[in-house]
């Protein structure tokens, strides 16, 4: 019996046991399954939200610290 | 929702279900980091707890301009004390601002494999991991 090659590509979404992953980058080139993120702008759609200006951020929070993390 | 506690803000913090379950749902029901970030949104949601927030960078290796960000557990800060983070994006619903939950995780992974908080933000507001096009 031949063997089915199923083609993925990163971004693809993939459904194992009812449950869907994300295929991703790994930080060595490779390619990994995890379970998606969903992105900003569908959540701004799904919320009925838009990003907030920058100026909007420095008026809120132009006085909180920053620190060396992230 | 909850007020976004100290500091004079007039932004409320959000935590939309998916990202919730993306983010916290992705941890085993009785898994240690599960419980931090369910413990800590109780907190802040109970609007009682005085928040240290620390704004996130702007640029950088893992830009992520229009957030913030709190420890967990809430109130400490040193990595050993407090390994995970909660991000947040300022985004506008209407007329009013929110600070809308991003991403939860490890602030410094032990595994090089596993992608940090920060990255998982970057990820959700991009579409991809930094460093890739």
């Amino acid at each position: 019996m031949a063997i089915s090659i199923r083609k993925l590509s990163v971004g693809d979404i993939v459904e194992v046991d009812g449950r869907h992953y994300e295929v991703v980058p790994t930080r060595d080139g490779e390619l990994t399954l995890e379970p998606p993120i969903t992105p900003m702008d569908e959540l701004h759609a799904i919320e009925g939200t838009e990003p907030a200006s920058a100026e909007e951020f420095e008026r809120l929070s132009g006085h909180v610290p920053y620190d060396d993390e992230g | 929702m909850a007020g976004a506690g100290a500091g004079g803000l007039s932004a409320k913090v959000v935590f939309g279900l998916r990202a919730w379950d993306e983010e916290v749902g992705r941890f085993h029901p009785l898994s240690p980091p599960r419980a931090r970030a369910q413990n800590a949104r109780k907190l802040i949601e109970g609007g009682k707890q005085p928040l240290k927030w620390v704004n996130c960078k702007p640029d950088g290796p893992i830009p992520l301009p229009g957030c913030r960000k709190l420890y967990v557990p809430l109130g400490k800060s040193a990595p050993s004390e407090a390994p995970y983070g909660l991000v947040f994006l300022l985004v506008r619903r209407r007329d009013t601002l929110e600070w809308t939950f991003v991403a939860f995780g490890e602030r410094h992974p032990s595994n090089s494999k596993t992608r940090n908080v920060y990255e998982r933000a970057y990820k959700r507001i991009n579409g991809r991991y930094p460093g890739l096009r």
